[in-house]
């Protein structure tokens, strides 16, 4: 029983890491119908901050490290995703690829290809007893931050003018313009609200590895794709379950399967992916705006 | 003179690339050490997976990154087939019997593996013709990041991360050469095909494509299956160039370089397939003189690694925002094209000229909707054309 509740536990926290990736995924895919893989590299940069900086007190390196990845996520669409913006989903996928290959190889031009090691916060390393379970607080932490994500998200999208126009451009974008919704404010809003949960994704990844790597993003961008996919592309409820049962099958297959066969435990995991979109092509919600017509 | 004129019609594009593609290899290959030389043979084999890629993205419009993966699978299985059955038992102990007995000469291994390949994507098409496009192209992405997890753990087999060793090396310039002309003029005569100008069509337009009662997903999963042969063979030749394998070679970073090539060239054509290849694979050994360090007389630049990926992302992002087409636009070259741009060249020569080429409509835009108006892909566009706009 108690290592039932512990694997519940550690299901939530992956699919909670997870969740924080996917939505950054998501809420792009929603509003620009684009796969940014570059959100894996806005996440390095944020790990690089993190680590490069690590003798500056934790709050300023935390206001350090919203500023400087919003900052790159805001740039990052003006300077590359703007200009390919009218040219087809096709180009916009190449040209977030090519700049997610660009920024992984600067880093390894600007600060070499050793990795480098620090320390984010030493308490996230500690764990404390919940009953019979043990808790490390940086899952408590993962946990309790994508909880307060989502709530802040949809009050953000529910309630406020701007979140308004956002949901009314990823129902359908033509529409909205006609109706005066500022195709640049909205897509910028985004990239800014994308930049700050790859911030916080990198917190956690970083307080995890206290490595950094130029490709660091990487691995957890490539679960956070498969659980929006596996969610249903664009809607942000469905990265966010997709990202859960994700997790959750994560924990399961490494807790069941036989020790020779744990290696190959994302072989499977994927392989159940594939099974999914047999039965469920759209994945697990399907929006209107993604439904085919073929 | 009826089979020059077919020859000028339809059969000119694929006689061009072979003939540039030979130009360029023997050129290369008669210029530089051994060292280029076994550059030139990759950039070879590069070519074919190139093309591979070309086969499904270019004719579908379903965009992939997984197509590496069928290259990985081709590889492993030409090294399993061809490696001798004595330095399999030596060398992968671990290798179950039935699979270290079996021992098959150069050019059937390298069939076999593109089959081992074309085989898993024939089982994987069935899931991903129900997809979206979009999905779909997600989707081909877990299945690079399983195959690559398979190729670096299923020590039986593969010999997990340490990879394959002792393969024979058979895949020399003339080899290399030959296979990629077989290449270009079998992908070209099934793009010309009825079959490939059904799969052009769901590209184009896959709500009107479907209207005339081409089963979209259908054709989509033929393309994937003949793309996964070729990329297996360019596998299976990658592997006897080597010598040894390791999955890192199958995985995103060389992905990233293959699909740059395309695109730079132009997604939507062979000839892009081709020429994109040529000029990344300069451009790419450019960089790399660069970032190894290089002095200009008196000046001394030192070597930085990651200057060659660096450059390359930025080529590809510059080509993406001034020309997302690539420099061919889509378009095929041909004797015609030739003829016309040879004429373009020659009076933009002569001063008086120059007004009328400047006003002329039939500029760059123009010459690009020209080139492309073979009389088969004509009949395509007029079929789907009256489609497109309502859907627009």
């Amino acid at each position: 029983m108690n290592g039932f509740l512990q694997g519940v536990v550690d299901a939530l926290a992956l699919g909670s890491l997870y969740a924080i990736f996917a939505l950054g995924i998501a809420l792009i895919f929603s509003v620009l119908k684009m796969i940014n893989f570059a959100h894996s590299e806005l996440v390095t940069i944020g790990a690089f901050v993190l680590i490069l900086l690590a003798d500056v007190p934790l709050i300023i390196r935390i206001l350090i490290l919203v500023v400087v990845v919003v900052g790159a996520a805001v740039l990052m669409e003006r300077v590359a995703f703007r200009p390919v913006r009218g040219a087809g989903q096709t180009t916009m996928l190449i040209t977030s690829f090519a700049v997610s290959y660009l920024l992984q190889n600067a880093a390894i031009l600007i600060f070499g290809p050793d990795l480098r090691s620090g320390s984010v916060w030493s308490v996230l390393n500690e764990s404390f007893m919940l009953g019979p379970v043990r808790i490390l607080n940086l899952n408590a932490l993962t946990i309790v931050l994508t909880l307060v994500l989502l709530v802040a998200l949809t009050l953000f999208l529910r309630k406020t003018s701007i979140g308004l126009q956002m949901r009314a451009a990823a129902e359908d974008f033509t529409t909205a313009r006609l109706v005066g919704v500022k195709a640049n404010r909205i897509i910028a809003v985004a990239f800014g609200i994308s930049g700050l949960l790859a911030a916080i994704a990198s917190f956690l990844l970083t307080a995890q590895t206290g490595v950094v790597t130029n490709t660091i993003g990487v691995q957890v961008v490539l679960m956070a794709f498969v659980a929006t996919i596996l969610g249903g592309m664009g809607s942000l409820s469905g990265a966010v379950i997709g990202a859960f049962v994700l997790g959750a099958v994560s924990v399961i297959l490494q807790q069941l399967l036989p020790l020779e066969l744990r290696p190959f435990r994302d072989a499977f995991l994927f392989a159940a992916v594939f099974v999914v979109l047999v039965v469920r092509p759209g994945g697990l919600i399907v929006t209107r705006a993604s439904r085919a017509r073929v | 003179m009826r089979v020059l004129g077919f020859v000028r019609r339809s059969a000119s594009t694929p006689i061009i690339l072979a003939l540039l593609v030979a130009l360029v290899t023997i050129v290369a290959n008669s210029a530089g050490d051994a060292s280029l030389r076994r550059i030139v043979v990759g950039a070879v084999v590069n070519m074919i997976a190139v093309i591979g890629i070309y086969l499904f993205i270019g004719l579908t419009g379903v965009f992939s990154f997984g197509q590496l993966a069928f290259m990985a699978i081709g590889a492993y299985a030409t090294a399993i087939f061809t490696v001798p059955v004595a330095t399999k038992r030596a060398l992968f102990s671990a290798m179950p019997e039935w699979l270290a007995d079996i021992n098959l000469p150069f050019i059937p291994g390298i069939l076999a593996g593109a089959l081992v390949a074309a085989v898993v994507a024939f089982l994987l098409s069935f899931p991903m013709a129900r997809m979206q496009p979009l999905s779909a192209g997600l989707a081909t992405l877990a299945i690079l990041v399983a195959v690559y997890t398979v190729a670096g753990n299923w020590t039986a087999v593969t010999n997990g991360s340490k990879g394959m060793s002792a393969i024979p090396t058979n895949t020399t310039m003339p080899v290399a050469l030959i296979a990629v002309i077989l290449v270009i003029i079998a992908v070209w005569i099934f793009q010309q095909s009825g079959l490939g100008l059904r799969i052009r069509a769901t590209r184009e337009d896959a709500v009107a494509a479907r209207a005339i009662g081409i089963k979209v997903g259908r054709e989509r999963g033929i393309a994937f299956v003949a793309s996964a042969f070729v990329m297996g063979l360019a596998g299976g030749l990658y592997a006897q160039l080597q010598g040894t394998l390791s999955p890192d070679a199958f995985f995103l970073n060389q992905t990233f370089l293959l699909i740059a090539m395309l695109v730079v060239g132009g997604l939507n054509s062979l000839t892009g397939a081709v020429i994109g290849t040529i000029l990344i694979t300069a451009f790419r050994r450019v960089l790399q003189v660069i970032e190894a360090g290089v002095d200009i007389g008196p000046l001394e630049i030192p070597g930085r690694p990651g200057l060659t990926e660096v450059g390359i992302g930025i080529a590809l992002l510059v080509v993406l925002a001034l020309r997302s087409s690539g420099l061919t636009r889509g378009t095929e070259v041909s004797w015609d094209s030739l003829v016309r741009f040879g004429k373009r060249l020659t009076r933009r020569g002569t001063p008086s000229a120059a007004p009328t080429a400047a006003a002329d409509p039939e500029s760059v835009a123009g010459l690009a909707a020209a080139e492309r108006t073979t009389p088969e892909t004509a009949t395509a566009e007029a079929v789907i054309e009256p489609e497109r706009t309502p859907g627009a």
